[in-house]
């Protein structure tokens, strides 16, 4: 399971060619390491990326500049960067998590579980940062005063998807236990969903409104985030959904699918939300491992290639 | 079989009981022993959810139909809690893929919803999985729930399985989601040579909130 949640996002295949007209391509960077996650801060130009020795990289957009490297370290399993460009939350496998800054000084550390920290990510406004942890439900913390705002509540499993609102008044999961569940800021549950029979994997804010959620049920459900009522639902895919980006503006996605027999063959796809019509990406071998927005406040994405570089996207429409 | 009171703390210091009470009297001494003798290790968790988990199994214990192929297995246990008290109605869902490794999205194929009895038991009937591609080992996941009991998350592997080469113990590890061998189960043969089937043992263990 922990797999899961690493590789469904972390792998993600995209093929560039075939969009050409959509996605242009920023700059490729040669890095020590084969890069596995990279975290964008927010609209700064900076990005952050985690090299899987957990080494951790600053670079600046668009010149692919190396502004820090944190050298290899030994259980480091999960990378944030605060959307204001500052900090740098290095989540591990002992369930803590060191706050750096931007340069890589080492600020604080936070002692947010006693499991694996499987993924992690700033809200919006920078004030909370929420963490997954393996096998348990996701909490919250203080990002300014490093303290605990709430461990959230399953009925069993943990968090497999996790998401901010752009306003970051609300924070939602998709939970093993197949709810959906809404909080608000202070981790105060607001509402659940508990319409899904399979497990919902990824889950993401389309705006402040409305939450895109996919997973095994092979669907793109679409919920309203004050009452979790169902909006509506996009065709069914012939495999389950393990990953969703939403690209600014909130009218497009990029989605990515995995056969449910083997977890080996890959479809990325671009949807119209819409519409509700979708493109297919062809794959190219690359590996998606972040997406974020550009300083000039357009869609990104970022590739990994076998040859330890990572290459940097953007969508130019 | 009469202990004397030196064997009694002796077999008390022995299961560590004498740290857990300061009462010297041979009754309370023999009482300790007994909770300490019936206390339960929790079953630890055997490599998580699974991505393929589904709400509102059949109820039914039979997750097999009649000509599916595959080698059928029957799997039955108790469900206890940490002091060694089995544990009535607790909630056992289950789910496997069918004998060639295939989870059932679409409907409800080798899934199950159980309750324990009275006794704190369960059982159901299936086949033998088949390897999933994407994992190493044959499973069978479990959730198991009660009331005032931390639900448990783990998968049931099996000693027979080609991976383990005839030693789980040393071998468990082959796959990087057992964390303890105590997840992999003896596999015995029963029933009439014309109608054999696999028979494992899996007695959840729920820690008391």
């Amino acid at each position: 399971m922990k797999q899961r949640a690493e590789w469904l996002v972390l792998i993600l295949a995209v093929a560039m060619t075939a969009y050409a007209q959509d996605l242009r391509k920023v700059v490729s960077i040669s890095t020590p390491a084969r890069i596995g996650r990279v975290s964008v801060c927010g609209s700064t130009g900076l990005a952050a990326g985690l090299g899987d020795g957990g080494s951790v990289h600053v670079w600046r957009m668009p010149s692919g500049e190396a502004v820090s490297t944190r050298p290899a370290e030994e259980g480091v399993s999960a990378l944030a960067c605060s959307p204001d460009g500052k900090w740098v939350a290095i989540g591990k496998r002992d369930g803590s998590v060191l706050i750096t800054d931007i340069s890589g000084k080492s600020a604080r550390t936070l002692p947010v579980a006693s499991q694996r920290i499987s993924d992690m990510e700033f809200s919006p406004d920078g004030s909370l940062l929420a963490a997954r942890v393996e096998g348990a439900p996701a909490r919250l913390w203080n990002a300014v005063q490093g303290t605990l705002v709430a461990v959230l509540k399953t009925d069993f499993g943990g968090s497999e998807g996790m998401a901010f609102s752009p306003d970051s008044t609300l924070f939602a999961t998709a939970d093993g236990d197949t709810a959906v569940r809404i909080y608000d800021g202070k981790g105060k549950l607001k509402t659940t969903y508990s319409g899904f029979l399979l497990e919902p994997f990824t889950i993401a804010f389309l705006d402040n409104k409305q939450i895109v959620v996919g997973g095994a049920d092979r669907m793109l459900t679409i919920l309203d985030a004050s009452d979790a009522h169902l909006v509506r639902q996009l065709a069914k895919q012939p495999d389950p959904i393990f990953a969703i980006a939403v690209l600014p503006g909130g009218t497009s996605l990029c989605s990515l699918q995995i056969d449910a027999v083997g977890l080996s063959k890959f479809k990325t796809s671009l949807w119209d939300v819409r519409s509700g019509s979708q493109r297919e990406l062809a794959v190219d071998g690359s590996l998606l491992v972040g997406v974020g927005t550009s300083a000039g406040h357009k869609g990104m994405l970022f590739t990994a290639d076998s040859d330890s570089s990572v290459t940097a996207w953007e969508f130019s429409n | 079989m009469r202990l004397s009171r030196r064997d009694l703390v002796a077999q008390c210091m022995a299961l560590g009981v004498l740290t857990s009470t300061g009462n010297f009297m041979p009754s309370a001494l023999a009482e300790a022993w007994a909770e300490k003798e019936n206390s339960r290790t929790p079953t630890p968790p055997g490599g998580g959810l699974g991505p393929f988990y589904k709400r509102l199994a059949p109820t039914s214990n039979m997750l097999r139909e009649a000509g599916d192929p595959g080698m059928p297995l029957v799997v039955a246990g108790q469900v206890f809690d940490t002091r060694g008290s089995v544990i009535r109605g607790a909630t056992v869902e289950v789910w496997q893929t069918n004998h060639v490794g295939i989870y059932d999205l679409d409907g409800y194929r080798y899934r199950a919803r159980l309750t324990t009895n009275g006794e704190g038991k369960y059982d159901f009937s299936s086949v033998m999985p088949g390897h999933y591609p994407a994992r190493v080992c044959q499973h069978v996941h479990f959730v198991v729930t009660a009331p005032e009991h931390k639900p448990l998350i783990t998968q049931m592997y099996f000693a027979t399985d080609p991976v383990f080469e005839g030693d789980p113990g040393k071998n468990y590890a082959r796959d990087p989601l057992i964390a303890t061998p105590e997840v992999i189960r003896p596999v015995t043969l029963v029933g009439d040579p014309k109608d054999i089937h696999a028979a494992v043992r899996f007695e959840p263990v729920l820690e008391v909130l």
